[in-house]
């Protein structure tokens, strides 16, 4: 069991810098994952959390007491890697049993231990096969067990399933999520892929060019992006950004795009920005939270043409060109709008979001 | 015309069939995708067209010619690889227009520099032309690398995983440029993929390929919603399509599908006759996890899950569940609060259901895409 806390981490390499002034606070028994695009600094903050590498300035505590100083065999952490390094001439049972039998645990605790991890990650009938002969997801599923039996504080996992077929990996995820909250370890997990950071973590650390972007749940990475970084990193179909112009009104906070004719968008009556006007913008809107509308329905927000039409089987994505802008509109799959078909886009008033010229969110 | 045409076409490398009798037609102008699992066979597949590989047996045609022995500079075939690494000391001009300088009779250099311009400005490109590979982003650089790819003029491109090392959004937006540029391109173009978000949206047909044989070939549409066997209905949607194994019964005449204490007795009129065929062999039912309906949703059914974990995802939330050992994946709107460990229940919506026999195929899958709520109840003895 641990709770893990980063106080004020930098960590330089050369002249470069990995990781800048990062902070965060893992508590004992959750799981969160580091989520960032390649070289935003989330495994060589991984790293220095197992005492891989140690931080050019800052503190690491687990449990409240400092870790810096502690070599990596001492901290109790458990690693899976991208590539499992299993031992091809043993058994899945060797495998899994070998970190408690270079402990010296009696036989018979060694194979208890072995069939209570077998059994969580499903894998008993495959014990007493060579690992040569299994499949690359039950390989994975060793190395998982191989790493869970010595009971370690911490967890930790680097992209674990980015070898597996996407089928799998989907299952895989439920199985991790099962189990950790099963075992109670404190668990990290250090992804490119905001698709498996959003379904299994608690918590997760956006990083961007080794500065943390934002801490916050699934829900509100998603909901409430705090910068324009977070907004485009989050979400399987990127959200709609137009430049804009704001200006309050009679009729409240009115937005003007730069591009598509400058039609006045009116964006809230009630809530309050501190923004300027004529000050320059970006406003957002998720393509799930966009609508197709008639170009002259009332609600019309901005009127373009059909340039693409992604039929994806359970929706579809349309892209609407609109000067030099492009936007996306989910849509279900029975709303086939021909190319170069004119139509209005309108987006749900209660979510959508502004960002100042420094991409700082507004709301 | 230029198509491309594949007969019976084997390869075999020691003990492994790369490709097992495979036949496709690609259509002139035709974005044709080839998606499959890795180890399917796509690559040797590929490398059958380029000529790099030579099958075992059948032919290779290309614009209604003969290719199979001809060696690659002897067809008119550009190729996009996964990783094409740019020159990082020459400009993103000089990197694509480089081919045209090897080519045979040599262009002028004003030839040179309006192809190379002619293709900048199909890629979005242009302002790019004088900077260094350095000084670009991922997607312009895999911009740069596919412009290179189709500077010199050919019938047939072929596209080898293209995206694969891109980072997700980037791909996403990639994908939408692809599709772009090969409506202005107006060539042949085969794509290979595992990736089947990008093959459906690519593509006018795909060629769902495993173990070497061609599965199915349709447009992504008509795969999604009729797809041939079990291992295309798995190899397209995300998540993955729900299969249930169940055992058909007969009791006074009328068909239902059971396992444990599950048993499905309203189905649809076109079931029964497949479903018959099916008696004392079993069948899988294939839900799709948008049709596993929770809670309010599954109306009075009798069945109910208990939750094993909850995928928020921002715009859909994956509910995994437990169905007697199996896990179910149901995908629903967001901002619904389930908790693991909670009791929900739970429907089928049979509307949209597949039916595979022993051996895979699909023997029964809905005709239009009407969906219709029907409830799976949970007595045995009802």
């Amino acid at each position: 069991m641990a709770q893990i806390e980063l106080d004020r981490i930098d960590k330089l390499f050369g002249n470069v810098e990995a990781v800048v002034d990062l902070s965060l606070d893992i508590p004992d028994g959750s799981f969160v994952a580091l989520l960032g695009p390649s070289g935003c600094g989330k495994t060589t903050t991984m790293n220095m959390i197992a005492g891989l590498e140690v931080p050019s300035r800052g503190e690491i505590r687990m449990n409240g007491a400092s870790v810096v100083d502690v070599p990596i065999g001492k901290r109790n952490v458990g690693f899976v890697f991208q590539n499992y390094a299993i031992f091809t001439k043993l058994t899945a049972y060797e495998n899994i049993a070998y970190g408690l039998r270079v402990r010296k645990m009696p036989a018979a605790e060694v194979d208890a231990a072995v069939h209570r991890v077998a059994k969580l990650l499903d894998i008993e009938p495959l014990l007493d096969r060579g690992a040569r002969g299994l499949s690359v997801n039950d390989l994975q599923k060793v190395a998982i067990g191989r790493s869970m039996i010595v009971n370690p504080d911490v967890f930790l996992l680097d992209e674990p399933f980015s070898n597996l077929d996407a089928g799998f990996r989907a299952f895989m995820r439920t199985e991790l999520k099962r189990l950790q909250r099963e075992l109670g370890q404190t668990m990290i997990y250090v992804t490119h892929d905001q698709l498996e950071a959003m379904s299994m973590a608690e918590h997760i650390a956006i990083l961007d060019r080794g500065r943390l972007q934002q801490w916050g749940t699934p829900e509100e990475v998603f909901d409430s992006p705090s910068n324009l970084f977070v907004a485009g990193f989050v979400g399987s179909i990127p959200m709609n950004l137009i430049d804009v112009g704001l200006e309050h009104s009679g009729r409240g906070l009115v937005a003007r795009a730069v591009d598509g004719g400058h039609q006045p968008i009116a964006l809230s009556a009630e809530r309050r920005f501190a923004t300027t006007n004529g000050g320059s913008y970006k406003l957002g809107f998720r393509p799930e939270h966009a609508r197709l509308v008639s170009p002259e329905d009332d609600a019309v927000d901005l009127r373009g043409t059909v340039s693409l039409l992604e039929e994806l089987g359970p929706r579809s994505i349309v892209h609407v060109g609109i000067d030099n802008l492009s936007l996306r509109v989910v849509v279900l799959p029975s709303v086939r709008p021909a190319i170069g078909e004119r139509v209005g886009v309108t987006f749900e008033r209660t979510k959508f979001h502004l960002f100042d010229d420094s991409g700082l969110a507004l709301i | 015309m230029t198509d491309v045409r594949l007969d019976h076409v084997s390869k075999r490398y020691g003990s492994i069939q790369a490709l097992d009798d495979v036949s496709l037609h690609v259509a002139h102008q035709e974005f044709f995708c080839v998606l499959g699992p890795p180890g399917a066979g796509k690559t040797t597949l590929l490398r059958s067209i380029i000529g790099l590989e030579h099958p075992d047996v059948g032919t290779v045609e290309i614009g209604g010619h003969d290719v199979t022995g001809s060696e690659p500079g002897k067809r008119s075939v550009g190729i996009v690889f996964q990783n094409l690494a740019l020159y990082p000391d020459k400009t993103v001009a000089k990197n694509l227009g480089f081919p045209l300088r090897h080519q045979s009779p040599r262009p002028s250099s004003a030839e040179r520099d309006a192809r190379v311009r002619e293709i900048a400005r199909l890629l979005h490109i242009e302002p790019l032309l004088n900077r260094r590979p350095a000084h670009l982003s991922g997607g312009e650089r895999q911009r740069v690398a596919i412009g290179r790819a189709l500077v010199r003029l050919h019938d047939v491109y072929l596209f080898d995983e293209p995206l694969s090392s891109l980072d997700a959004l980037l791909r996403v937006e990639m994908r939408a440029e692809l599709k772009h540029l090969q409506r202005n391109l107006e060539k042949t173009l085969i794509y290979v993929t595992h990736d089947h978000v990008e093959a459906m949206s690519l593509a006018d047909r795909i060629c769902v390929l495993a173990g070497g044989r061609v599965q199915q070939v349709a447009s992504p549409l008509e795969i999604y919603r009729r797809p041939a066997n079990k291992l295309v209905a798995w190899t397209i949607g995300s998540p993955p399509i729900n299969l249930i194994e169940m055992n058909v019964v007969e009791n006074d005449g009328r068909l239902s599908l059971n396992r444990a204490d599950i048993r499905i007795g309203s189905l649809q009129d076109g079931m029964l006759d497949p479903l018959r065929a099916l008696m004392g062999s079993g069948a899988t039912l294939g839900v799709r996890p948008e049709a596993v309906m929770l809670d309010r949703d599954a109306g009075g059914s009798r069945l109910s899950c208990r939750v094993i974990a909850v995928e928020p995802l921002g715009s859909e939330t994956i509910v995994d569940l437990e169905l007697h050992g199996q896990v179910i994946k149901a995908l629903t709107p967001p901002g619904v609060a389930y908790r693991p460990d909670e009791r929900l229940p739970v429907a089928f919506d049979l509307g949209t259901a597949h039916i595979f026999g022993g051996d895979g195929a699909t023997v029964y899958s809905p005709d239009g895409d009407q969906s219709l709520v029907l409830h799976v109840g949970s007595a045995p003895n009802e």
